[in-house]
């Protein structure tokens, strides 16, 4: 099938480039942050009754308030920089594929990177807890893993961050620049931190998967951002592949 | 009968006020060496573009393999291969990784990556990282590309690209094979003139925008007349004889004249009225107009001769 043989195409050209492996960077240098702070301080946190759900939701939080969108920004640059620094639109769209199968594989790896990095992190957490429990045991890691909720957290922001990782490809495709995609990451991503004060910047697509996972916490299920963010992250892909699979290639 | 290799109909594309290519009808037959020759900015580069799709025409049409581009895209681009300006590659893969990234979009088979790896002589070098290749390597390795699957019909836009002198003749010798070797329609493009004379059995002259010859060499030929340069001591006696009986010639100043004439018969004939009205001849020789004199008169830039 075309896409499998494409996706394989995009995985190739990733070798020896950091595309690949800051999915597995990105939240490991987290985790190690945070085990050398908890380590040092030798408590988690004194105010709460479930330390695990707190060190779950803090992490997770951080990341996906923070991290996420700009980590996505980098990984949707860097797989349209591949093809815009070596030519390599024109030759991809002279050869025997359809344009949007091309366009569909870059969306689709972003997609699977983001999704990676984000159970990474989860899955880093949970090991670094255990760790920290290990060898600190008045740490107060005692009570049960709370599974359920991490796992559905990581989930929603996976899901919810669809959109932001729909446009993110569509305009690192659309333009040749590199500092164009990546600012525009950094420009959304900082306009976040202060639309969150606002009553609708649930809906603000670079901040929408890091309160969805907040919401979730506070036991609220974010039905209509999920909405937003995963169908409207489809919607928006199909949109975005129409628009830049049209183009001239001058 | 063979269907049309390339076949355009009107082809036109304009960018805001300038029409850069217009109502250009391109006729490539198969098993050709179809050079397409014009100045930087005639509009050769556009003209591939819309051929494979890349760029789309404002008006006019075009068919690959005997069938429409716009009904059959996928079948047809699946038989062509294309290179066009400089080539795509990737500095972070080897040369065999790059080959295989088109071999996995392009469906060719695992032993095509080694022949073509063989017909532009890259197996050495193939698991070496591109970004250490050389500007000749890298345009081989374009090359290898376009080959991949074993096309019908090779696309080549400015080939000899940023090549130095001993890179364009192993790229002209490729050339020159690729027919017998792959039995592949080559249809190439170039602003150096020299070079496409080498290899080309077909000529198209793009300027302007316009296609302002298109048709088999000899035919080009036919239409520019050879010429037999002299050296003469006393050249405007020289000229004078020679007219009196009959040719017409042209001081190039200083010592040499040049008689517009066919061959060796006639230089012969011209040598012999000289000599036998007196006057010395030290150099003789036959010339045949080159590309870039037929172009030069065809694009309305000559400066005299012919």
């Amino acid at each position: 099938m075309a896409l499998i043989d494409a996706l394989r195409a995009e995985v190739l050209k990733s070798k020896r480039s950091l595309a690949l492996w800051m999915a597995f960077l990105a939240p490991l240098m987290i985790e190690v942050l945070d085990f050398v702070l908890y380590f040092q301080r030798g408590y988690i946190r004194t105010d709460v009754e479930d330390a695990w759900l707190w060190l779950g939701q803090s992490t997770l939080s951080y990341w996906s308030l923070l991290m996420l969108p700009l980590f996505v920004a980098l990984e949707t640059a860097l797989l349209s920089n591949v093809e815009h620094a070596n030519e390599g639109w024109k030759h991809l769209f002279a050869l025997p594929i359809p344009r949007a199968t091309t366009y569909a594989a870059k969306q689709i790896l972003a997609m699977a990177i983001s999704g990676f990095s984000t159970f990474s992190l989860l899955g880093f957490t949970l090991l670094n807890g255990l760790l920290l429990r290990a060898l600190r045991p008045e740490i107060g890691l005692d009570s049960s893993i709370p599974w359920g909720t991490l796992v559905t957290s990581a989930v929603l922001v996976f899901l919810g961050s669809w959109l932001l990782i729909s446009l993110h490809t569509w305009v690192a495709a659309r333009w040749k620049s590199f500092v164009v995609a990546m600012g525009a990451g950094i420009a959304m991503t900082v306009a976040g931190m202060v639309v969150v004060n606002w009553e609708w910047g649930r809906f603000y697509p670079w901040a929408m998967p890091g309160l969805m996972a907040n919401q979730y916490m506070d036991g609220r299920m974010p039905v209509a951002e999920l909405l937003l963010g995963s169908l409207g992250g489809l919607i928006t892909a199909v949109v975005g592949c129409w628009e830049f699979t049209r183009r001239d290639v001058l | 009968m063979h269907d049309l290799v390339i076949e355009t109909s009107g082809l036109t594309r304009r960018f805001g006020g300038l029409t850069a290519v217009d109502q250009v009808n391109l006729r490539v037959s198969p098993g050709s060496v179809y050079g397409f020759v014009g100045p930087n900015g005639a509009g050769k580069t556009t003209t591939i573009r819309m051929v494979l799709g890349l760029i789309r025409p404002h008006a006019g049409g075009v068919r690959l393999l005997g069938q429409p581009m716009a009904e059959s895209r996928r079948a047809l681009l699946g038989r062509v291969g294309a290179l066009v300006e400089s080539p795509s590659v990737y500095p972070n893969l080897t040369g065999r990784e790059n080959l295989e990234v088109t071999r996995t979009l392009s469906r060719a088979e695992k032993r095509q990556i080694e022949r073509a790896l063989h017909i532009v002589q890259l197996q050495e070098a193939a698991d070496r990282l591109v970004g250490g290749y050389s500007t000749g390597m890298k345009q081989r390795l374009g090359l290898a590309l376009a080959l991949l699957n074993e096309p019908e019909l090779l696309i080549l836009d400015e080939p000899t690209n940023g090549l130095d002198p001993a890179g364009m003749i192993e790229m002209r010798e490729l050339l020159r094979r690729l027919p017998d070797e792959c039995g592949a329609t080559v249809f190439l493009s170039s602003h150096l003139l020299a070079e496409v004379e080498q290899v080309a059995t077909h000529i198209g002259i793009i300027d302007r925008g316009k296609l302002r010859f298109q048709g088999p060499w000899e035919e080009l030929h036919a239409t520019m007349k050879e010429h037999v340069v002299l050296g003469v001591k006393r050249p405007a006696l020289a000229k004078k004889t020679l007219e009196r009986a009959g040719w017409a010639v042209r001081s190039n100043g200083s010592d040499r004249i040049t008689v517009t004439a066919n061959g060796n018969a006639d230089a012969a004939l011209i040598n012999d009225l000289l000599v036998n009205a007196g006057l010395h001849v030290f150099h003789l020789s036959v010339q045949r107009p080159t590309l870039e004199d037929m172009f030069l008169t065809l694009t309305g830039n000559a400066q005299g001769g012919g």
